[in-house]
């Protein structure tokens, strides 16, 4: 009878375990800024669309002719960041002013290879970073673009 | 040649038979020893809270260091065993975990799942563990033992209740590979009573694994079933599930005789990519998800055995493998280029495309590499223990014919999530191998053992190609060449000491045969390539300075005329992946130490407290890169663990290990480029931890498990192409139900 009690109060733990660690699994973005998808053009042709800022989805499919990164093709997403950087005025986590500056205290303005200049702040750890960033980048001591 | 060889070993079965009534040797018993190596003696081993669980019987097979407890001090050179003990008490993931615990090896499992093993001895190259011969109770188990020894299978850890290694002179008697080191596992012995067990574990990342294990007696017939599914959604959102089946059955064949029968099945599905992040992903976001999500790989594996053991005499026993199996792997990876063209439509542009190099272009089609390999071998192994004088022998001698066959085809599929396609190339590859080997255990003295040994290899090999590209399309041909390669692979260890304090040295020499494609050309023509060779040169000594502390500590020297590596260019194809590095050498040290720390302070319980560090320093001798470390050879590993076992039925374990800086290519180039294929790896460390509760009345053990303890991110590899990382914090929960009934107690 013991036996069983223990059967089962284990089982139990087991199963509630196993939904907490479930539950934590990671998600992971569609897409991160400069990069594209191919995409169906009206005519039939073959287009490109850009991610979005905000990396959660892609642009409308351009359809120029032009291949991203081919010699005489066209970085959406760096024009979308332009777009973009006028407007947010150098905010955490948002494109660096025109002069590759920040609005708010304490902010530099980094370069992420992949992102462009965008605001942000030194760290140690992820809790110095406050949302949407991700987390501290420990090789640089920066906080992490979303 | 054959027919030389085959008399050859008719010969020598006849001499030794003649010699099988010879007189029983005095030194070197095979009794177990009053103070034996701890990790060696299971009963002294046994923590003094268990169950007082019952060793099940040794079956009949191959062990590459003994079954006896002074078997590691008879071993001509450096060896270490994981006993049962150790991998209980570790609850390992997957085999890298346990193969770290060794002095001198550096082990890496891809995939949450541990679908690949890269293990490297000594500073060689890692990849696919291609230059260490891989065992499986004595049998060889890589794809294709000879010709393409590469694990793209790596046998689950639970399936498992020892490991081997052997790194010196000893690796005479098992080829072909001679360049490192054997390592042999060691599968669950079938139990002579009924003994169940069942167990659970579900973590991060979507982990979850479950196992089933049976065994029994039947009218003196042991046998033991296991089954073991496990999935997982991956540490970069690469699922992968597989399931592993044993079974084996023990049986006596006579009054002196036994025989093991092993059936055994393997299935992997994992996301398998081969192009990893450049340079700025990495630094964006360490953490990304794979590239490349379409690509795709699945592995099924069946294999068998029979092992007989036959005592001739008190002093002769014969032992016979018979095996076969069958890898069947089929990989398809969605195309992709660097160098963008503007005919080409592509399905996905990741990176940074406004930079030359670091964007990754992704074709609407994949590639289809779809392998078949099968492996059917006959091993007879004699022992034969006499006396001339004074001087005790133990004499082995025996030999291996081993058929393997190869059948590639390549196709171009035109979606990424393709298994079909149109056929780019095909071909077929065989092998016909004969081995023979001789060695002898001479004790000069009762503290005094030599042990000289010769293997002898002689391969012929087959190439047929059906079909291959033809510029920009494929054409079928009938193109057949071979060539054959001969290796005599001497060998010397000696060993001198009490078991309490020996020192050891060593000398033989390091064989690889040339793969398959290196040695026939595309035009059927053989390309003279040589078999890898080397000298290996190792000096060491074990220490017990008292009952709680353990040590041992080897130096170790190996040049080679012509080493292969892994092909760390740009342009590297398939059929060049790896190249020779030319004249190269390696030296340095190992050294282990294990304090029973619970021995010391006389408490009743298990602390024991292990550390491992090796120095070695792999360079090219000649050429431009001369004095330059051999990529992926890292000069400083470190490893250390501290195992815990209550009376009160809690324990646990902490474990750490440190790489240290590597490179990736022959220049050592420090700075990384664009693509993340070239730059310096930089050290890194990870500690893991488990805790676990065993309930003896109800026979659950509950365990809870962390890995990568403090999340940190590093770079694990640059290759094939680009940036891999190491796992992330993860942590898994798990229960664990045995059952043992008692054995029969004899009549008195």
């Amino acid at each position: 009878m013991r036996g069983l009690l223990v059967l089962a109060m284990s089982s139990s733990l087991f199963v509630l375990v196993v939904l907490v660690v479930l539950a934590c699994s990671p998600s992971y973005a569609p897409c991160y800024r400069g990069e594209y998808q191919g995409c169906r053009c009206e005519s039939g042709a073959h287009g490109y669309q850009a991610c979005n800022v905000t990396e959660d989805g892609f642009q409308s499919c351009v359809c120029d002719g032009t291949t991203p990164g081919v010699d005489g093709g066209r970085d959406a997403s760096l024009a979308d960041a332009a777009a973009q950087e006028a407007s947010a005025g150098g905010t955490f986590l948002a494109p660096c002013g025109a002069n590759g500056a920040c609005s708010e205290p304490g902010n530099l303005c980094f370069s992420f290879p992949s992102k462009g200049q965008i605001c942000t702040k030194k760290c140690t750890t992820a809790s110095d970073c406050p949302a949407p960033s991700p987390g501290c980048t420990p090789s640089n001591g920066v906080c992490r673009a979303p | 040649m054959k027919r030389r060889l085959s008399l050859a070993l008719v010969l020598s079965s006849s001499l030794l038979a003649s010699l099988s009534h010879a007189q029983e040797p005095t030194p070197s018993s095979d009794a177990p020893p009053s103070d034996a190596p701890p990790s060696d003696a299971p009963p002294s081993d046994a923590p003094p809270v268990g169950d007082q669980a019952l060793v099940p019987r040794e079956p009949a097979e191959v062990r590459v260091i003994g079954a006896k407890a002074d078997s590691l001090q008879r071993v001509p050179g450096s060896g270490t065993l994981v006993s049962r003990k150790d991998l209980e008490r570790a609850a390992p993931l997957d085999l890298a975990e346990m193969l770290r615990r060794v002095p001198g090896v550096q082990a890496r499992q891809e995939y949450g799942g541990g679908g690949r093993l890269d293990i490297s001895i000594r500073g060689l190259d890692a990849g696919r563990s291609r230059r260490i011969l891989m065992l499986e109770d004595g049998i060889p188990i890589s794809i294709n033992p000879y010709s393409e020894p590469d694990m793209y299978y790596a046998p689950a850890v639970e399936r498992m209740r020892g490991i081997e290694v052997v790194k010196g002179s000893g690796n005479i008697l098992f080829g072909p590979q001679t360049l490192a080191g054997t390592i042999n596992f060691l599968t669950l012995a079938p139990p002579d009573h009924r003994t169940i067990a069942a167990d659970v574990d579900a973590g991060s990342y979507g982990y979850a694994r479950g196992l089933a294990r049976y065994g029994d007696s039947y009218g003196g017939v042991r046998y033991v079933v296991q089954v073991l599914h496990r999935r997982g959604d991956g540490f970069r959102d690469q699922g992968f599930q597989s399931t592993n089946g044993l079974a084996k059955i023990a049986f006596e064949t006579g009054a002196d005789g036994e025989a093991t029968v092993k059936l055994g099945f393997h299935r992997d599905e994992s996301g398998s990519e081969d192009v990893g992040l450049t340079r700025a992903m990495y630094r964006d976001e360490p953490r990304r998800a794979t590239l490349s999500p379409a690509s795709h790989l699945v592995l099924d594996r069946y294999d068998a055995s029979l092992t007989h053991e036959q005592r001739l005499s008190s002093s002769t026993k014969l032992e016979t493998l018979v095996y076969g199996y069958t890898t069947d792997r089929i990989w398809r990876r969605q195309t992709y280029s660097r160098s963008p063209s503007t005919i080409e439509n592509y399905d996905r542009i990741v990176g940074d495309p406004t930079v030359p190099g670091a964007a990754i272009y992704f074709s609407h089609g994949d590639r289809i590499l779809d392998r078949a390999y099968a492996v059917v071998g006959f091993e007879p192994r004699f022992e034969h223990r006499f006396q001339t004088g004074e001087v005790g022998h133990t004499f082995e001698f025996g030999g291996r014919l081993l058929r393997e066959s190869a059948h590639y085809q390549d196709r171009k599929g035109d979606y990424p999530e393709s298994y079909s396609g149109a056929a780019t190339s095909e071909e077929k590859h065989t092998g016909l191998a004969v081995a023979g080997y001789v060695q002898d255990r001479i004790a000069l003295r009762d503290d005094l053992l030599l042990t000289p040994g010769v293997r002898f290899e002689h391969l012929t090999v087959k190439r047929t190609i059906l079909r291959r590209q033809n510029g920009t399309t494929s054409e079928d041909v009938f193109v057949e060449g071979g060539d054959e390669v001969n290796g005599v692979i001497p060998g010397v260890g000696a060993i001198y000491g009490t078991k309490k304090a020996h020192v050891f040295g060593g000398l033989h020499l390091g064989f690889a045969p040339p793969r398959f494609a290196s040695s026939v050309s595309v035009a059927g023509v053989p390309q003279g390539v040589k078999a890898e060779k080397s000298l290996n040169y190792e000096v060491g000594t074990r220490i017990t300075p008292a009952a709680w502390l353990r040590s041992e500590l080897t130096g170790f020297l190996s040049t080679y005329s012509n080493q292969v590596i892994a092909n760390t260019s740009a342009e590297a194809t398939d059929a060049t992946a790896l190249s020779d590095a030319g004249a190269t050498s390696i030296y340095g040290l190992e050294t282990g130490w294990t304090a029973m720390v619970a021995k010391l302070v006389k408490a009743d319980a298990v602390v024991d407290v292990g550390v491992r560090y090796t120095y070695s320093r792999a360079t090219f001798r000649y050429g431009k890169n001369a004095g330059n470390l051999l990529p992926y050879a890292p000069e400083h590993s470190f490893n250390a663990n501290m195992d815990v076992e209550l009376r009160s039925g809690w324990g646990g374990q902490l474990a750490y290990r440190y790489v240290g800086a590597q490179f990736s290519d022959e220049a050592n180039t420090v700075p990384e480029d664009v693509t993340g294929r070239i730059g310096r790896i930089d050290g890194y460390g990870v500690a893991d931890a488990t805790v676990h509760y065993h309930h003896r009345p109800s026979g659950l053990t509950f365990r809870l498990t962390g890995k990568n303890l403090f999340d940190s991110d590093f770079v694990v590899a640059r290759r094939p192409e680009g940036i891999f990382t190491g796992g992330y914090q993860q942590f898994l929960f798990g229960v664990r139900w045995d059952y043992e009934a008692r054995a029969e107690q004899p009549a008195r």
